[in-house]
């Protein structure tokens, strides 16, 4: 090695950088350029300060789990709860009304005259619990199901209300 | 309590039994960050929401496949913007009207001259935002908000460093003449 080498190497740095430097140095510079050519092209916009504007809910980010089983390819079950209930609703009130509204009492006499005495008798009887005893309506009067067919009305308009309305010989009857 | 390194995340997912306390430390590392780069792209929170369980559910699918020379952050930015994207193109959704609805605009708002720090000047800014075709504006959250590099936005998107330039360039000119109209507008 000649000497003037050795002289060279003998030389140091007398002023270090702060660690981490120069690995910032490039990107820091970069980002200022860029602000520059922004603040160049879009005035406006340069001027805005720049910040999120979208806040999530409170407590959000600290309750938030990723539901690893759940396939949410189409949506939300949020979303699929709410169009369930809306069809569920829908099929409810067709149900209801279709017979009034849709179908003549004619057409519905038919359609039952089709079907076999037999076959009613035994789908009666085997699918709905017509038959109510004491017992059953205890039981219905306890658990308040019948209050929807409760009578909003003073005796005194029950009174006037059968004698308007009602014939003499269908009072007595019903007594 | 001092955050992981990417490395030492990923290390932890690949040892035995403790993929799922890597993975919930991942989540709680970029969930906050992932939540801006999809809310800003849908709006709306709810939407938000469903779209970040996606994302992460696609993250935890695919974790053990992951290269561990790409950023974690950009791979997961990556999902959250196909996702957003993804959920964009079924939805019909008026993202205008989610965004009017996220700033309660009073009937006085468009008359008023908006005050350059307050609310108002926001709201235009992300109607401009809005304004701009579904790929510009992902670009342009990119660089402007999460002021990421081009390489890393066109490790992102697959698209070359000078489209990105370019897209960039063109929305930033579409958002600033928005801005101008709607000031003229008002004053």
């Amino acid at each position: 090695m000649s000497k003037s080498n050795e002289h060279k190497d003998s030389k140091k740095e007398t002023f270090a950088a702060p660690e981490g430097y120069f690995d910032q140095f490039a990107s820091q510079l970069m980002h200022k350029i860029e602000e520059n050519e922004l603040k160049e092209a879009a005035p406006l916009l340069h001027s805005i300060p720049k910040k999120e504007v979208y806040a999530a809910p409170h407590g959000y980010f600290e309750n938030f789990r990723v539901e690893k089983t759940v396939v949410r390819e189409f949506g939300s079950l949020r979303r699929w709860l709410y169009y369930a209930s809306a069809a569920a609703a829908i099929f409810i009130l067709g149900y209801n009304l279709l017979p009034t509204s849709e179908l003549s009492s004619e057409k519905t006499e038919v359609t039952l005259a089709d079907v076999p005495d037999e076959e009613l008798n035994s789908y009666v009887g085997e699918e709905l619990p017509l038959e109510i005893n004491e017992d059953d309506m205890h039981e219905l009067i306890a658990q308040d199901h019948l209050s929807s067919f409760s009578i909003a009305a003073e005796n005194d308009e029950l009174e006037n209300y059968i004698l308007d309305e009602m014939e003499l010989s269908d009072v007595m009857y019903e007594l | 309590m001092i955050e992981k390194s990417d490395k030492e995340l990923l290390e932890l997912f690949h040892k035995s039994g403790e993929a799922n306390q890597a993975f919930d430390l991942i989540v709680r590392k970029y969930q906050r960050k992932m939540y801006q780069v999809i809310r800003r792209l849908l709006v709306d929170h709810d939407d938000t929401h469903d779209v970040m369980q996606n994302t992460f559910i696609k993250a935890w699918k695919g974790l053990s496949n992951f290269r561990e020379d790409a950023q974690l952050y950009t791979w997961l930015y990556r999902i959250a913007t196909n996702e957003s994207l993804t959920f964009l193109s079924k939805s019909k959704k008026n993202l205008q009207q989610s965004i009017d609805d996220y700033f309660e605009v009073s009937d006085h708002a468009d008359s008023s001259v908006p005050d350059f720090n307050g609310e108002e000047i926001q709201h235009r800014l992300q109607r401009a935002i809005e304004t701009l075709p579904e790929k510009q504006r992902v670009v342009f959250n990119m660089k402007y908000y999460d002021e990421l590099k081009y390489e890393e936005m066109s490790e992102i998107l697959d698209t070359s460093v000078g489209a990105l330039k370019a897209s960039y360039h063109i929305a930033v000119k579409k958002i600033e003449e928005y801005l101008r109209q709607t000031l003229n507008q008002a004053s």
